[in-house]
């Protein structure tokens, strides 16, 4: 007899020695909050949606801002702006579709594949962010070291000096070390909690793709 | 939802809960993480329930959308009981059927599945529920071979515990 068969057996034998849950107790359930992870998922992607929206709201009123906004002729500020939302918007609309599609009525492997898209739509949102915030950061710069009164004379003075190089590199290494530290921070925060949070899924999906082999 | 299709889920649910019960068996380690689990099931089954159409049985659904829940949405609490204590909870034979080296076979296999990884359990537990290949590969969304492929490597993995 196959070792399955011995099992099935005693499975079968051992159906009715559940303790028999009743039909108030049923009711009773379907009204507790469910603790799935697509529900935490979905929470933490809301929240980092609106974290995003709230840096970028805060940036806006910056008195460091105001200050660029009076030099900026191109009205960078404006076409920067723009974009953002544009990525805003279409990431959340990317990310509502996908989140439709994940319900328990399909394959194992469908479900894990479409939790995981949701979530990748939220990881390339966070990735294009960073890409838009360097390069933003970048134009800044620029924008402050031609137009920038302020900057402008501070330049006179240290060309003067003869140390303009020396704080051009100082310049640029700061903003280079102020994006490392962002970009390590992000990193770190999404490891620790996608990594608690999908590490069972990713491993399950694995799993599932090598039967394909 | 409507009250009378409430009352039609509760009463489809409670003459199949078995079927939610041996999932939680095979995915839990101790009473209250079968309890949070099934507790689970019941809701996704019922979030899900105006989906079924009643095209395929309630049960063939019901086997469907639990495992999704314990496999995939379900989130794991720490294991506090080991697997002998697990045999212990659940493991009740009929006194009269009682065959010593049979059940310490039985014994084993249960701490093997234990061991196995969540897509092994679904597949085992398939197969212990008579499914056939066909129904195996629907729902977990491989292909018939390749289930049959793996049940036949899990079934030779078993025989290895049983007769090292």
């Amino acid at each position: 007899m196959d070792e399955l068969d011995i099992l099935k057996k005693d499975w079968k034998k051992n159906e009715n020695y559940f303790n028999q849950i009743t039909e108030k107790e049923i009711y009773g359930m379907l009204h507790k909050r469910s603790s799935s992870i697509v529900k935490w998922l979905f929470i933490i992607s809301v929240c980092e949606f609106m974290l995003w929206i709230t840096t970028s709201i805060m940036m806006r009123n910056n008195d460091n801002i105001t200050t660029f906004n009076s030099f900026d002729k191109f009205n960078i500020i404006l076409i920067l702006e723009l974009i953002s939302y544009s990525i805003l918007i279409y990431f959340m609309v990317r990310f509502y579709l996908n989140y439709k599609k994940i319900n328990t009525n399909q394959s194992v492997k469908n479900l894990i594949k479409n939790i995981l898209n949701t979530r990748k739509t939220v990881q390339n949102y966070i990735k294009i962010i960073i890409i838009y915030t360097v390069i933003t950061a970048i134009i800044m710069f620029y924008v402050q070291f031609n137009f920038d009164p302020e900057i402008i004379k501070l330049y006179t003075e240290i060309e003067k000096s003869g140390n303009q190089a020396v704080f051009i590199v100082l310049s640029l290494l700061l903003t280079f070390v102020f994006i490392g530290i962002f970009t390590l921070f992000m990193w770190f925060f999404y490891k620790l909690i996608y990594g608690i949070l999908l590490k069972r899924l990713y491993k399950n999906y694995e799993e599932l793709k090598k039967l394909e082999i | 939802m409507s009250e009378a299709l409430e009352e039609q889920f509760v009463k489809l649910l409670q003459e199949n809960q078995n079927i939610v019960h041996k999932i939680c068996r095979l995915y839990t380690h101790d009473q209250d993480s079968h309890n949070d689990l099934f507790q689970e099931i019941t809701i996704q089954l019922w979030k899900a329930y105006p989906n079924f159409r009643g095209d395929s049985k309630f049960t063939t659904w019901a086997y469907r959308v639990g495992l999704n829940t314990a496999i995939t949405l379900y989130r794991k609490k720490k294991k506090t009981i080991t697997t002998i204590e697990f045999d212990s909870t659940y493991h009740k034979v009929k006194q009269e059927d009682y065959n010593f080296e049979e059940e310490e076979q039985i014994k084993l296999l249960y701490s093997a599945i234990k061991e196995l990884n969540d897509i092994e359990k679904a597949l085992v537990f398939l197969y212990l529920e008579d499914k056939d290949y066909s129904e195996i590969s629907e729902t977990l969304g491989i292909t018939e071979v390749n289930a049959r492929v793996k049940m036949n490597r899990l079934k030779g993995k078993l025989k290895k515990i049983l007769n090292p």
